[in-house]
């Protein structure tokens, strides 16, 4: 839970940037909870990371049912991999995209102390980014994309959220927090393109529905930025324009730097023990899932 | 908003003392700034719990968080009725939605436990609590009890 006292915030000036290029899901996810770590212990900056998937992957909310609404064989068949996240929410295709993750503590930036206005203070970043591609983007509502209950349950992507970041009124980045010691750990997902066939047929929604409702209620849902933008845009030009925005927003200096030896060990150690083991990626939440 | 006969932990827990056994959940003032709790994630009986030290976890619309132990000791029993519908942290953060029943040890950091009045000063919430939403929640009191009593 987050500490509400403490020094007032001041902004870190010097943040590390990370393109970590593409990796698995076990290893994507091991490499945000190694720097997490390393925040916490006070050996790593304030970080961004830029990376994606390779191959594409579905990822699952922290302590969502692994059950029918995820196609475990059309997973498999496809060759993706289908990892844990150590963030809640729903299940994220992750193909086609950029994935940002940030990890500080929560004197690192403004209102840092609180969820929203932590929420809000990162999405500034990732907002002024998509601005340089002429991009309008501003965090939903609960309205957006159906609100609660409304949308597709169980799709990340088919259901906006007030900490989503949503440009047309579809949600174009997905985002989830966690926290723990006062240190933050945000991802986002920001899809170049989707490809409904794909998503659908790994994360089908509610099957007694027609497939082309809910390709319908999809497309209405979400967006990729490449739509947005009017031509393809691709990783390296989302990842220019986000690496911009988001010094400029918070007022930051992106250092373009590595991962220190501790946090290369530790993501190691978490991709085979934690992230990659089928014992945390099949983990049936103790009781109810929300949907 | 801040009972005055709780104990506070800086972590937003609150601690209710009750012979030896302590009943602990989360404040009002977190669970309006997680917003709807979606799940909740608690030890089993006999499991210890470390003074200042997560011992379980929490997910809200958009974040997963430790909860953070108040005092060091025992897990006597938890809230079964709340991991089926974690809602209820929202609804009644003081009452139902209340987490575990813990037996602290004998120097489990029960007396650095802070006043209402100091939780209160802790999360800045103003001095002066708004008049209007302490009539409400004393309504809200009164129809719970007219509620039990139908039961």
């Amino acid at each position: 839970m987050s500490d509400a006292v403490g020094a007032q915030p001041s902004a870190a000036e010097e943040w590390r940037l990370l393109l970590s290029g593409a990796a698995d899901g076990a290893r994507n996810m091991a490499v945000d909870e190694a720097i997490f770590r390393a925040r916490a212990e006070g050996l790593a900056p304030p970080t961004l990371r830029l990376y994606r998937w390779l191959p594409p992957a579905v990822s699952l909310g922290r302590f969502q049912a692994l059950d029918e609404r995820i196609d475990v064989a059309a997973v498999a068949a496809r060759g993706y991999g289908l990892v844990r996240r150590p963030t809640g929410g729903r299940a994220i295709l992750h193909a086609d995209e950029l994935t940002y993750s940030v990890v500080v503590r929560e004197a690192d930036i403004s209102g840092g102390e609180a969820l929203m206005t932590s929420y809000r203070e990162i999405s500034r970043g990732i907002e002024a980014g998509l601005g340089y591609l002429g991009v309008d983007a501003a965090l939903g509502t609960e309205a957006d994309g159906g609100g609660r209950g409304g949308g597709l349950p169980t799709i990340c992507f088919a259901k906006a959220a007030r900490c989503d970041l949503v440009s047309e009124g579809r949600k174009v980045v997905g985002s989830a927090q966690t926290r723990s010691r006062g240190v933050i750990l945000q991802h986002g997902s920001i899809p170049l393109t989707i490809d409904l066939d794909d998503l659908l047929a790994v994360l089908p929604g509610p099957t007694d529905r027609p497939l082309e409702e809910r390709r319908r209620k999809v497309r209405e849902a979400a967006v990729g930025v490449s739509e947005l933008v009017g031509r393809s845009v691709i990783f390296d030009e989302l990842a220019g324009a986000i690496r911009l925005g988001f010094a400029r927003a918070l007022g930051v200096v992106l250092r373009a730097g590595e991962l220190l030896p501790e946090e290369v060990r530790w993501a190691e150690e978490l991709t085979a023990s934690k992230y990659g083991a089928r014992e945390w990626t099949e983990k049936a939440p103790p009781r109810r899932d929300d949907d | 908003m801040f009972p005055e006969d709780l104990r506070y932990h800086e972590g937003h827990a609150w601690v209710r003392e009750d012979g030896e056994e302590l009943t602990i959940g989360v404040t009002q003032y977190a669970s309006e700034e997680m917003g709807e709790v979606i799940f909740a994630e608690l030890p089993e009986e006999g499991a210890e719990l470390e003074r200042d030290e997560p011992y379980g976890s929490i997910e809200s619309a958009k974040a997963v968080e430790d909860l953070v132990a108040p005092v060091s000791g025992t897990v006597v029993r938890r809230n079964e009725a709340v991991l089926d519908a974690p809602e209820t942290i929202n609804d009644e953060p003081y009452g139902e939605g209340w987490l575990i029943v813990v037996r602290a040890e004998e120097d489990g950091g029960l007396d650095s436990l802070l006043s209402a009045e100091e939780y209160r000063a802790h999360v800045g919430a103003p001095d002066a609590e708004d008049s209007a939403e302490e009539e409400e929640e004393e309504l809200e009191e009164e129809e719970e009890l007219e509620f039990d009593e139908d039961e």
